[in-house]
């Protein structure tokens, strides 16, 4: 009996020191396993080569439904961006618009905007693309029960069809960019989508994209194939399959082992493990998300101390992006000035790139708090969830860390994603978090506007800040002629900086794995993956 | 009563190497808890995004002895920290199941009839019940904290105590002094303290060892799903539950901590087994 004790308790130790040999062996690239089993498995596992023209993609999340009206977030646009169409989309940096179901546009007066929709596009189901089809899919996205009416479409009040193929659609206040806004408008085939309501067109979605819907495992992955009869002619990859991996290392073996072909959401951490491996490659892109710490200036019980400028702009020199960037990040994520992207309107280095931003300056912030007269600092939590943008746990704590070090008490507060989605959006009655939050805005190419109008203008879903001069900023970017809109930007940014009305961060780098011997693809600043755009080798 | 002429120190002279490495280990522990502020080279909670993913014991290590993690922070500090938490949270956690559990096993055992069955019933739903599911629906109910997680593992580990302490006291309540106790008109509550307690007190004892390990792994393992301490609190749970992203490439983050709470519940097991052993007569002949 006490023999046998004995031996358990040494089988023990073995294991823990093999496990931790293991592990600490792992850095160097010769003895990496994950290494070795990449190569067999590619060898001993020829069927993902057998059919070239399938890409499997790997994400972390499933979407809810494929109803594009319904379904937002990442996860959610992949697919409809593979089986709809829209008016007009967007190059993969996102500066360029490009034509698609409309052929071309006219600002036919300041709230007025003509749009010529291509002829002759059906839908995979033979319903007719026309001019009523643009208007349902409006109609519908602004009826209460099926729509989710993004930020920017907010403006649309009326469309008007003029002929079969012309459509006017009209803003209550004046708008400079409706092309640019139509980005995440998926045309809808009005016939069917009636027929079966909102349910059965989340789980049977018809569109005329470039793919069609296959089948669909829930929680396993979705499938879709090619639509032969595309307008822009039958894309090159027959299938895609859309796998749901949620743990992050699982998600880097499947890629290792040959099994996946794109891989999203990696850590940087991973970068070198993937690039260490023939065959497969790391890529990086800008992405839409930008990082900052949100500042609750709206209510009584935050910190009063918050709601001093000379306050928040110490907050913002307390901060040393840099080092964060550097070792966290590990030198991907895009130091900013403040939310400004370079894909927006009115961007130049010299006002909205990093450097321009605030430097990394604790004596300076500690003289700011003692002018504003809180020399001895104050306490103000500071709420986070690690999954809110990349790396976002460590982040918060070392920015946790530079705040104490100005002499201000911390009290972190970790939250669940629901909870802090539910406490933080929409939240300024029920005012659950009081102080800082770790927040991420992902506006849509080229205009700022969806950040601008739901994070910062006064009553946005996630706007704790309020500002009669800035919402006048905004009010004209909209309003202004295509050439005033640089002028106006740049006031933009100049308020914010000045006002900080957050503690600026940077801009997200995506991270993806790709498997080289298979695919060839560039990542999007929208996070999309398009079927159209992966070459399959 | 032999075992009480044989001092507890010539015990544990006389014990197996095992055990005497066990009361090391678990004497470091205490004194660590004790003496963190003394023996931390850091601030535990300090951030420092210049300094991170040093490794254990490297040259360059800034004074960092076991290196640090994913955000600079001291991982030795933190260990020393958290050693203080698990003492805590076992000890105190400990106390209260002891205290409810012994005085409903005494009162189910002493008392029986509706009482008792009444006691064994909550006793049997408790048992039916997952631990981990309902700690963690307390957790969610009450909300993360230093002072909640002592009372859920509190009141979660009580029910172990009961089963044992009233199976001893039934078989002591028809002894001849406990019923001569109440023949001449002793009270119930003076039976149960003078004469029936201190002969299962050491039942409890045993089982309270034994719990301690289960109440440290338990708050490792909540603070791991997020639901026990809160991150500025460094605990050997947090400290696994954060470094587990960075299992490939930063393994001492999970496997440091993972060492202290795998000995110390394992010396603790030991302890609680050889206090088992040498209190039980029929085993003391094989020793």
């Amino acid at each position: 009996m006490r023999k046998m004790k004995w031996l358990l308790a040494l089988l023990l130790v073995v294991i823990m020191v093999l496990g931790s040999l293991g592990c600490s062996s792992s850095k160097s690239p010769d003895a990496d396993p994950s290494k070795a089993d990449g190569s067999q498995a590619s060898e001993s596992k020829p069927e993902p080569k057998t059919d070239p023209s399938v890409v499997t993609i790997a994400a972390s999340a499933e979407p809810e439904g494929m109803d594009p009206q319904i379904a937002g977030a990442a996860v959610g646009g992949n697919l409809s961006y593979n089986l709809y169409d829209y008016l007009v989309r967007v190059a993969a940096d996102g500066r360029e618009l490009i034509p698609c179901l409309a052929t071309s546009w006219e600002q036919v007066d300041e709230r007025t905007w003509r749009f010529t929709l291509r002829e002759g596009v059906e839908f995979t189901n033979g319903e007719p693309f026309n001019a009523d089809a643009v208007a349902y899919t409006l109609k519908r996205m602004f009826e209460p029960d099926t729509g989710r009416t993004t930020y920017n479409l907010k403006v649309v009040s009326e469309w008007k069809v003029v002929d079969e193929y012309k459509i006017d659609i009209i803003s209550d206040k004046p708008c400079n960019d409706m092309p640019i806004r139509l980005y995440d408008l998926a045309i809808l085939p009005p016939k069917y989508t009636e027929e079966v309501g909102p349910d059965k067109f989340g789980t049977d979605p018809i569109g005329c994209g470039p793919y069609k819907l296959g089948e669909w495992v829930t929680n396993s992955h979705i499938e879709l194939l090619a639509n032969e009869n595309y307008w822009d002619g039958a894309p090159k990859t027959d299938r895609i399959v859309f796998r749901t991996i949620p743990e992050a290392s699982t998600r880097l073996a499947e890629l290792l082992a040959g099994n996946i072909d794109i891989v999203t959401d990696l850590s940087p951490d991973y970068i070198e493990t993937v690039d260490s491996n023939e065959g497969y490659k790391a890529t990086t892109a800008l992405s839409k998300r930008v990082a900052y710490v949100g500042i609750d200036v709206l209510n009584e019980d935050s910190p009063k101390e918050l709601a001093d400028k000379r306050v928040r702009q110490a907050l913002n020199y307390a901060i040393d992006r840099d080092t964060i960037i550097k070792n966290i990040y590990g030198g991907h994520a895009l130091k900013l000035a403040t939310i400004w992207r370079q894909d927006y309107v009115g961007y130049s280095d010299e006002l909205s790139g990093g450097d321009a931003g605030y430097p990394y300056d604790p004596n300076k912030a500690k003289e700011l708090l003692k002018e504003a007269g809180y020399e001895n600092g104050f306490a103000v939590n500071l709420y986070y969830c690690p999954n809110t943008f990349l790396k976002c746990e460590e982040a918060t704590l070392a920015i946790a860390g530079y705040l104490e070090d100005i002499g201000l008490t911390i009290n972190l507060n970790k939250m669940e994603y629901n909870a802090y989605r539910a406490a933080f959006i929409n939240g300024q009655e029920m005012h659950q978090g009081k102080g800082l939050f770790s927040w991420n805005w992902g506006a849509k190419p080229q205009t700022p506007d969806g950040h601008l109008a739901g994070a910062l203008e006064t009553g946005g879903i996630t706007s704790y800040f309020t500002n009669k001069e800035l919402d006048d900023l905004l009010a004209k970017l909209r309003a202004v002629d295509v050439d005033g809109r640089d002028a106006v930007a740049v006031d933009i940014q100049k308020f914010l900086f000045d006002e900080c009305p957050y503690i600026y961060l940077w801009q997200q780098i995506d991270v993806y794995g790709i498997n080289e011997k298979n695919i060839d693809w560039t990542p999007r600043l929208d996070q999309y993956i398009l079927g159209t755009e992966i070459n399959v080798k | 009563m032999k075992r009480s002429q044989t001092s507890f120190w010539q015990q544990i002279k006389s014990s197996r190497l095992i055990v005497k490495l066990s009361f090391i280990v678990i004497i470091i522990w205490v004194f660590t808890s004790l003496a963190a502020p003394l023996l931390a080279t850091h601030d535990p909670s300090k951030t420092n995004p210049g300094e991170i993913f040093i490794r254990p014991f490297a040259k360059d290590s800034k004074g960092h002895l076991l290196g640090t993690d994913e955000v600079g922070r001291d991982v030795f500090s933190r260990l020393v920290y958290g050693s203080r938490i698990s003492l805590l949270v076992a000890v105190i956690a400990g106390i209260i199941s002891l205290l409810i559990g012994t005085s409903l096993g005494l009162i189910a055992g002493y008392f029986g009839g509706r009482v008792d069955s009444i006691i064994m019933r909550i006793v049997d739903v408790m048992l039916a019940f997952p631990f981990m599911f309902m700690a963690l629906v307390f957790m969610v109910a009450l909300g993360s904290g230093l002072r909640n997680i002592v009372l859920v593992l509190g009141i979660t580990g009580w029910v172990s105590y009961t089963r044992t302490i009233r199976a001893e006291v039934l078989s002591i309540r028809r002894r001849e002094y406990v019923i001569s106790a109440e023949v001449i008109g002793c009270s119930s509550g003076r039976v149960i303290f003078r004469h029936i307690l201190p002969n299962v007190i050491d039942h409890a004892i045993v089982i309270a060892t034994m719990n301690m390990a289960n109440t440290i792994l338990s708050e490792a393992s909540l603070t791991f799903l997020g639901m026990g301490l809160p991150v500025s609190i460094p605990s050997w749970g947090q400290m696994i539950a954060t470094g587990r992203t960075y299992t490939y490439t930063a393994g001492w983050l999970t496997i440091i901590p993972g060492i202290a709470i795998f000995l110390v519940t394992l010396s603790i097991n030991f302890i609680g087994d050889w206090l088992r052993d040498i209190r039980d007569p029929r085993l003391r002949g094989s020793q």
